[in-house]
């Protein structure tokens, strides 16, 4: 498992970056720019601009959202903010606010 | 129940606050702030100050280290950077660049927005209230900025140097801090110092149970007691270190009684 774990009982504030995968169950502030996958459980709560390959949201995500491939919004997500992928999934019973723009 | 890590391909810049464990092979620029376990793994750099219960550190940290109960440096793990704490634990190899004060109490640090109780407006602490994300810096904040966010922090740890003549630590100023604390270490001694922790077993290997008042001229005359006491002079417990306190103690008492010669030869 060579990924990144963002725990429930975690706060960060500022930037992540890097290659790996990263999953959170914490809160994050800032800005995620991320090359593999990001994935936001129901815990989570995230106040930032996320960027990354796939994008999951199953918790609250209160940022723009931008893809290269897939952003998929879960059964119980919230997003407030745009979102930008090629591909986009919203699931029954998500909560989604703002712009999609699929155009690549 | 998931443990914090951060990977090693991965960049944290800001700050970091944990209500649990947290192990680091990645890089980290910011404040590392945790309530319990911190393991900065082989191949993490932290370009950042840690504060935490217990600071375990097999990479390289540039900053200042604040551990409230423990921190361990391994064999390959190195600290530039003033550290504080309670007891201490330094491996052959291990490198610490900066002033260091152990036994010292530490204040620590408590998660504010545990997971269930938070709601938007409880997610800001004072540290993070203060500092809007807009204008977050990307560079590590100044050591001036790090220790007016400690300040803000509620201080959990009693300090039982308060009520001595020596003046308590004052937050705002970390490396006061450390240099009052460090001259008591120093100066007062072994039987004035103040107790550390009542439930410490005698087998703790602390370096304070090891560190003897520092040996004056009159020690060198005196082969007996100094012969004596010899073996508790070296550093805490490593492998290594073992190797040198098992030498038959005959031969440093000879090196003892030479330089007693020395000493008598010129008068």
């Amino acid at each position: 498992m060579a990924d990144t774990i963002i725990g429930n009982n975690i706060a960060i504030e500022g930037e992540i970056t890097g290659s790996d995968s990263l999953t959170i169950f914490g809160v994050v502030r800032g800005r995620i720019h991320v090359k593999e996958s990001v994935v936001i459980s129901p815990s989570a709560r995230v106040e930032a601009d996320v960027e990354s390959a796939s994008i999951e949201v199953a918790g609250q995500v209160h940022g723009n959202i931008s893809a290269a491939d897939k952003v998929e919004l879960k059964a119980g997500g919230k997003l407030v903010g745009d979102v930008k992928a090629p591909r986009i999934l919203i699931a029954d019973g998500a909560s989604f606010k703002g712009n999609i723009n699929m155009q690549g | 129940m998931t443990r914090t890590r951060i990977g090693p391909g991965q960049v944290i810049t800001g700050d970091v606050r944990a209500g649990e464990d947290l192990s680091i092979h990645g890089r980290v620029r910011g404040q590392i702030e945790a309530e319990g376990l911190v393991i900065i793994e082989a191949g993490a750099v932290i370009e950042a100050g840690v504060r935490a219960r217990e600071v375990i550190v097999r990479g390289v940290v540039v900053g200042d280290v604040h551990a409230v109960d423990l921190l361990e440096v391994t064999a390959n793990g190195q600290v530039a950077g003033s550290v504080q704490t309670k007891r201490l634990k330094l491996h052959a190899g291990g490198r610490i660049a900066g002033v260091v004060a152990t036994g010292t109490p530490v204040q620590g640090f408590h998660f504010s927005h545990r997971r269930g109780s938070a709601t938007g407006s409880t997610l800001r602490t004072g540290a993070m209230a203060a500092t809007p994300r807009a204008s977050r810096p990307t560079t590590p904040p100044s050591p001036r900025a790090r220790s007016s966010s400690f300040a803000t922090a509620p201080r959990a740890v009693a300090s039982p140097l308060s009520s001595r003549a020596t003046p308590a630590p004052t937050p705002l100023n970390p490396a006061a801090d450390i240099r009052a604390s460090d001259s008591w270490t120093m100066d007062s001694p072994s039987d004035e110092r103040p107790p550390l922790d009542p439930r410490r077993g005698d087998d703790d290997p602390t370096i304070l149970d090891r560190l003897p008042a520092f040996p004056s001229i009159d020690d060198t005359r005196t082969p007996a007691p100094a012969g004596s006491d010899l073996p508790e002079r070296t550093p805490p417990v490593t492998e290594e270190h073992v190797e040198v306190t098992s030498e038959p103690p005959g031969e440093v008492v000879e090196t003892d009684a030479a330089s007693e010669h020395e000493a008598h030869e010129p008068s």
